[in-house]
């Protein structure tokens, strides 16, 4: 499992590699929680994850209400399908945004400004 | 706790292998995450040393055992914190010391790695039917879940009992036909994605057959044919806190719970309740000759009800009696609920061979059962639907009898026994009929018509379709030469056993089925249909299919297109039934209606006249009310279970409004039922010409 954050024109991109687990789970959870800003955009680069155990969508949870929380959004990129099955048999899905590709997830961070720049 | 929120139970004090610990909490039993640990909680009244054995998650050997101090209990509780454990990759299970004196109750055996009662979770059987591997030498372990689903603003539906429509279903057998066209065939998962199908019929309850975690390697025979039978029903707990694993797509990554709480989450959104059936009568240890997996290891004689020389009662057929009014075990079943309510948001329960939780620890009935007073007055139980079968295989017979306490409703088994003498054509069945339909007044008179589930089939015996292409059952393929099963089915296969080419009699069969329908959603009382019947689905004639993980089982949805009428059929009387709510009234029972009609009257084929002799086979209701907005409203129903069509004179429509033909089961598709507002007009006003064997719905325009 490796984990980094890579920062360019405000957003920030998680490159996620490998298996989440319970074990690299709260490991990747502090260190996330630590760099990623409480307010802006968060992009996850998921698609050479996996595995993703029940702790793994756990955290995935935690960082987006983290993020959510302090008014940004966080993205999931490339999630392959065996984990999306996963994420939508055990009702994960609806709290997560899912988009296919990494330029997909630009744009749709870019909507998600709009929209709240647009807000009254 | 000190002012910056450290709790001193936070350090450990002892330690083994690197492993620490310290005395843990007494309350609550079973496990719970504790900041920086585990919590392990586990009673028994006789044992005499207590060790936790640590599984990494599917080891073929422990980890670790931890014997625990002597300081580690409180009364007879034995509880440990374990620190820094990763709670996915966790099993465990306990050994228990103590005599092995059977005939002083004790079965005590540390060989044996034994379930955690209060498990959350049992590894072993993360999907159905694992292969089992020959001398594995703990195969079930106890395992813990996630408890934080985020439920949203999920509100149970908390229909009133009289308007659920229940329906019945096998997890597996719902979809792992092939031909149910699902992503997750046989799982929680796939029962979810059917959500839009039960949402079309009309159910607004679905009761699943046990959940409860179980061993569908049990019994388990390869048969000389090849075949293999299985626990396929899972009337057999294991564990009465987890959920089935193999019955979730994501059981393997001990995510069933999610599973079924999305599932339940996505029913309660349509508008639809879930009922679980659950065991509580015996468990899957069998007699003196079963397996020590849990509760026998534990505390025999608490938990198992025992004669004087120690061997088991069994009022359960089953080899064990779970001794529920034990105050621990009583206990114990109290907190299941509550758990599968509060954590899980289920609806209701159905209890299996209910009447044996009343009976005292010597298997004598109890006029008072505390059990069920307990579950009657819990308040998380508070809004629980609570339904017994209230019978048992010791000869405790309690329907309309069974204590009650204004919350418990029964299955009816009269009003099945009945229903079916009547479709059938037996003679003498006008008066008892009369009972069924008004609710089993015989029965219910001093409480409400909701407290009857009426119902004339159930997973337990022939399917409805079978039940007219059946006179006797044919249960070879359970592989004991046709012994198992009841041989009293009150059934009629219409002139040929088994399927057939004959046009008349296949369209008997059908007309029969549509009969059972109209009846039974005209009934006041509380419906449960049985899923696939509501397209034919069948059984070959196998009246007892508990073992059979099959296409005998299974349903086939193939027969939803093939049988396409009859759905439609079934479908509009739901709906009939939910449009009119006095088909539905909680109290009809010699209550006048607005005068001058009564609420419920019943007729022949003249109108306030029947005939209840014996020879008599026609029957004739009136319903007079209110639709739910306020609109006076009637229905009429006329039954002719004579061979021959016969002329019924109708009562006058109340408020001389017209009465219009919804359904006649002696007509084709689509004149079978009419949508509201196209019902048709009388060809004579005042009468009607009621078809050999068949049903008429008319309703006031």
């Amino acid at each position: 499992m490796s984990c980094s954050v890579t920062s360019e024109n405000g957003i920030a991109t998680v490159t996620l590699t490998g298996e989440i687990d319970g074990q690299s789970a709260p490991s990747i959870q502090d260190e996330l929680l630590k760099v990623l800003p409480g307010e802006g955009k968060v992009l996850v680069d998921f698609s050479r994850v996996t595995f993703l155990s029940s702790a793994g969508l756990r955290l995935l949870l935690v960082l987006t209400r983290a993020v959510r929380g302090g008014g940004g959004t966080l993205v999931l990129a490339g999630v392959i399908d065996p984990i999306r099955e996963v994420m939508e048999q055990t009702g994960f899905l609806t709290h997560l945004t899912l988009v296919p590709t990494l330029s997909d997830g630009l744009a749709e961070l870019d909507a998600a400004s709009a929209a709240q720049g647009h807000a009254p | 706790m000190t002012s910056n929120g450290v709790r001193m139970d936070r350090y450990p004090t002892h330690s083994i292998k690197g492993v620490k610990f310290r005395a843990g909490h007494a309350l609550p039993f079973g496990t719970s995450l504790i900041p920086g640990g585990v919590n392990f909680s586990v009673y028994s009244n006789h044992a005499t040393a207590c060790t936790l054995v640590l599984f990494e998650k599917g080891a073929r050997e422990p980890r670790l055992e931890i014997p625990l101090p002597e300081a580690f209990r409180t009364g007879n509780v034995w509880s440990i914190t374990v620190f820094d454990l990763d709670i996915e990759m966790l099993e465990y299970g306990y050994r228990m010391e103590g005599p092995f004196q059977p005939e002083r109750g004790h079965r005590f055996d540390s060989s044996k790695v034994l379930l955690d009662p209060y498990a959350r979770a049992v590894g072993g059987r993360d999907r159905w039917l694992t292969p089992q591997e020959p001398g594995t030498p703990y195969p079930f372990r106890s395992s813990m879940l996630f408890e934080d689903f985020d439920w949203e603003d999920d509100i149970p539906p908390d229909l009133p009992m009289e308007d659920l429509v229940i329906y019945e279903t096998h997890v597996r057998g719902f979809t792992r036909h092939s031909s149910s066209g699902v992503r997750a065939p046989g799982t929680f998962a796939g029962l979810k994605e059917k959500i839009p199908y039960l949402k079309a019929l009309g159910v607004n309850c679905v009761e699943l057959m046990p959940i409860f975690e179980f061993d569908e390697w049990e019994h388990s025979r390869r048969l000389p044919d090849g075949s293999l039978t299985v626990n396929y029903w899972g009337y057999s707990t294991m564990a009465f806190f987890a959920p089935k694993a193999g019955y979730a797509a994501t059981g393997h990554m001990g995510m069933q719970a999610d599973e079924l709480k999305t599932l339940v989450k996505a029913l309660h959104a349509e508008g639809i309740e879930v009922i679980l059936d659950v065991v509580f009568n015996h468990t899957n240890e069998g007699n003196e000759l079963g397996p020590t997996l849990s509760f026998r290891g534990l505390d025999n004689k608490t938990y198992y009800m025992l004669t004087p020389d120690g061997r088991y009662y069994n009022f359960s057929g089953c080899g064990n009696t779970l001794n529920c009014n034990n105050p621990v075990v009583r206990s114990m079943v109290l907190d299941c609920l509550r758990y599968w309510v509060a954590e899980y948001h289920i609806d209701g329960f159905r209890f299996d061979l209910a009447a044996i939780l009343n009976r005292d620890q010597n298997g004598a009935p109890l006029t008072n059962p505390p059990l069920l007073e307990t579950l009657a007055f819990d308040p998380i139980l508070g809004r629980t639907k609570l339904i017994a079968e209230a019978w048992d295989p010791g000869g405790l017979y309690q329907v309309g009898s069974f204590p009650n306490y204004g919350r418990w409703a029964e299955w009816n088994g009269p009003y099945r026994d009945t229903l079916r003498r009547f479709l059938t054509g037996e003679e003498g069945q006008v008066a008892p009929m009369t009972q069924r339909v008004e609710g089993s007044p015989d029965l219910y008179w001093w409480r409400a018509t909701n407290a009857s589930i009426n119902f004339i089939t159930s997973h337990d015996g022939f399917t409805l379709y079978d039940l007219f292409a059946y006179s006797q059952k044919h249960n070879l393929a359970n592989g004991e030469d046709n012994r198992d099963g009841e041989n009293n089915n009150i059934s009629w296969n219409c002139g040929f056993e088994g399927e057939t080419n004959d046009p008349e009699i296949n369209a008997l069969r059908l007309r029969l089925v549509r009969n059972a329908y109209a009846i039974l959603m005209t009934s006041q009382g509380v419906p449960l249909i049985v899923a696939g019947d509501e397209f034919g689905r069948t059984q070959k004639g196998n009246n007892n299919a508990y073992c059979q993980d099959n296409e005998i089982s299974w349903l086939d949805w193939t027969l939803a297109e093939k049988n396409a009428d009859l759905l439609r059929f079934v479908r509009g009387m739901i709906h009939l039934r939910r449009d009119h709510p006095i088909l539905r009234k909680r109290t009809v029972y010699g209550r006048g209606g607005g005068a001058p009609y009564p609420q419920l009257s019943f007729h022949g084929t003249r109108p306030w006249y029947l005939d209840r002799s014996g020879y008599n086979r026609v029957l004739a209701w009136m319903l007079e009310g209110e639709t739910a907005d306020g609109t006076p409203d009637a229905v009429y129903v006329a039954v002719n279970m004579y061979w021959d069509g016969l002329q019924f004179v109708l009562p006058a429509c109340p408020g001389n409004r017209e009465w219009r033909v919804a359904a006649n089961t002696s007509l084709p598709s689509p004149q079978d039922f009419r949508e509201p507002g196209t019902e048709t007009p009388l060809e004579t006003p005042g009468e009607i010409i009621v078809g050999p064997r068949s049903v008429m719905v008319l309703v006031s325009t």
